[in-house]
């Protein structure tokens, strides 16, 4: 396994908030990574200092072994879509595409001609016009036609209808299958793209919280149900992430991977164990109401 | 984990169409905003100017086309400006639109502006050919037949060709790149940036004009100016491109599109 991307200690700060706090990953090479968390997390900012379009005040940054500020080398391997592009003023999706077609080295003009059909684009009407769904299929489009050797799709589908996404979903795996490359999908649709992470890095308050195989990240927490007195006996020193009950029942959310003597234990209580879904384990572990101010 | 095996040097194609010369397509893919609104905000503006000068001559009484074949008085339109206005708009327009989708496709900031200096130059060049074309035949038929002047008013009226096509040249490079600096300003700092920079500039001019008055200066500028002749003042333009490119090459080169 290759790492395409290499960050050690990166920190970044916006006036009074800390956007990235002393991050240090890696993205590997030609895998499928779920970039998650909450609004503000720090996602979009630490995907703009990947593909050099912020500059890192403090920590390293290496792109396929280099810096990508500023290098065309790095750069041009690179695609970045973004729910908040800005487009020139006239554009059609039309000229997107046909600008799209000259920056990037394994553009296929017969997948994106394909894409369009399937997506229902109209390539003619003025991007300012289309809807928010057209809006962000032009960029899916983009993003899956250039088959960057490292492609970012942040929340790439607002407006997106179940169709659509499930299409996207759809090509995206078939044509990574075909040709392989590393992609980062930062989404609030967490249980729609659990299937297709292989690797799942939750960041919150600008800080990683995991960063790990989606198969792990998924075995990271465990609900407990049944008698209430039975559930607190086995949670009782375990961090609990989430509570609930009614009347002599609860259930809890606890972290961390169960042994198999943990799962006799239960057993013998009569509690039942089930793993918690992705989608679950992101608001369990992020659900914390404290922001950092910088003094 | 070493990010070796991903370097650089693998699996690339000898050759690569130059990423510069994507931009320069990306700016005239849509041919409306360089070439076409341009030149129909001149066509307009002259078609405007040649019915205001028909009317007028009606107005006053008849034919008033004095013996050099132009109309005494009404001879001078400003309507040639217009095109420059609209020049000024695209720039900014390009540095605030086409410079974030340019990114978005991991273009280099550099690579950004030498494309855009050379659709700015070609532009120029190009406009700057025609306007004084244009300059020919509105001599050569006496004001488009109604004695107005659009491509050789006021300060160009005894200028050769040659003069006309230098400073147009100097006049549109000054367009595009005070524009593009002035939205460089915004694209770094924002609206408080741009606001702070207005007011800067206009403290300056004022200043500027201050210090000529306390010093009896004026009159040694209009000498100047008029040994100068209108060349002379369209070179002096260059300057002030200089700074606004550096300046705007500056801004930019640690901007980061906000969203």
């Amino acid at each position: 396994m290759n790492a395409v991307v290499e960050v050690t200690g990166l920190s970044k700060r916006f006036k009074d908030v800390v956007a990235l706090d002393d991050v240090s990953l890696s993205l590997h090479e030609n895998t499928i990574h779920g970039l998650l968390g909450r609004n503000g997390a720090g996602k979009t900012t630490l995907m703009q200092l990947l593909t050099g379009q912020d500059f890192p005040p403090h920590g390293t940054v290496r792109v396929f072994g280099q810096h990508p500020v500023e290098n065309a080398a790095v750069l041009r391997r690179i695609c970045f879509i973004k729910e908040s592009q800005k487009y020139p003023e006239n554009f059609t999706a039309g000229h997107v595409l046909r600008s799209a077609s000259w920056f990037y080295e394994g553009w296929d003009q017969g997948f994106a001609d394909q894409l369009v059909r399937e997506f229902r684009l109209p390539l003619k009407r003025e991007i300012k016009k289309l809807s928010r769904g057209q809006l962000s299929a032009v960029g899916v489009i983009v993003g899956l036609a250039a088959r960057a050797p490292l492609t970012f799709f942040d929340e790439p589908y607002l407006g997106l209808d179940a169709v659509a996404r499930q299409l996207f979903y759809d090509r995206l795996l078939e044509d990574y299958a075909e040709h392989p490359r590393t992609v980062v999908l930062s989404t609030h649709l967490i249980d729609e793209v659990a299937n297709l992470l292989e690797r799942v890095i939750l960041i919150d308050q600008g800080r990683i919280l995991i960063d790990d195989e989606a198969e792990n990240a998924r075995r990271a927490a465990t609900t407990v149900a049944g008698r209430a007195d039975a559930v607190d006996a086995f949670a009782a020193g375990r961090e609990v992430l989430h509570r609930s009950g009614l009347g002599g029942l609860s259930a809890v959310t606890v972290r961390g991977q169960l042994s198999d003597q943990d799962r006799a234990a239960a057993d013998a209580a009569g509690l039942d164990l089930s793993p918690v879904s992705l989608q679950d384990l992101v608001v369990r572990t992020t659900s914390g109401t404290d922001r950092k101010e910088v003094a | 984990m070493t990010a070796a095996a991903a370097s650089l040097t693998t699996a690339q194609p000898a050759r690569r169409p130059s990423r510069v010369l994507g931009v320069v397509r990306l700016h005239l893919v849509d041919g409306w905003n360089y070439v076409f609104v341009p030149w129909l905000v001149t066509g307009a503006a002259l078609l405007i100017s040649i019915v205001i000068a028909i009317i007028i001559a009606r107005a006053s009484g008849g034919s008033a086309v004095g013996a050099d074949g132009f109309t005494e008085g009404v001879q001078f339109s400003g309507a040639g400006q217009a095109m420059f206005w609209y020049l000024g708009v695209i720039a900014i327009q390009t540095i605030n639109l086409a410079l974030p989708f340019a990114l978005g496709l991991s273009v280099t900031r550099r690579e950004f502006l030498l494309g855009t200096g050379a659709v700015f130059l070609g532009i120029s060049l190009i406009n700057s050919a025609l306007y004084t074309v244009l300059g020919g035949l509105e001599e050569l038929t006496g004001g488009w037949w109604v004695g107005t002047r659009m491509f050789t008013s006021l300060m160009l009226h005894d200028v050769d060709p040659l003069g006309r096509f230098v400073f147009f040249t100097c006049l549109h490079l000054v367009v595009f790149t005070f524009g593009a600096a002035m939205a460089s300003v915004f694209f770094r700092w924002k609206a408080m940036g741009t606001t702070i920079t207005i007011i800067a500039l206009a403290f300056l001019l004022v200043g500027l004009a201050a210090l000529v008055t306390f010093t009896d200066g004026w009159a040694g500028i209009g000498d100047w100016l008029a040994a100068s002749g209108t060349v002379g003042v369209g070179l002096w333009t260059l300057p002030l491109t200089a700074l606004c490119s550096l300046a705007t090459w500056a801004l930019l080169s640690r901007a980061t599109p906000k969203g």
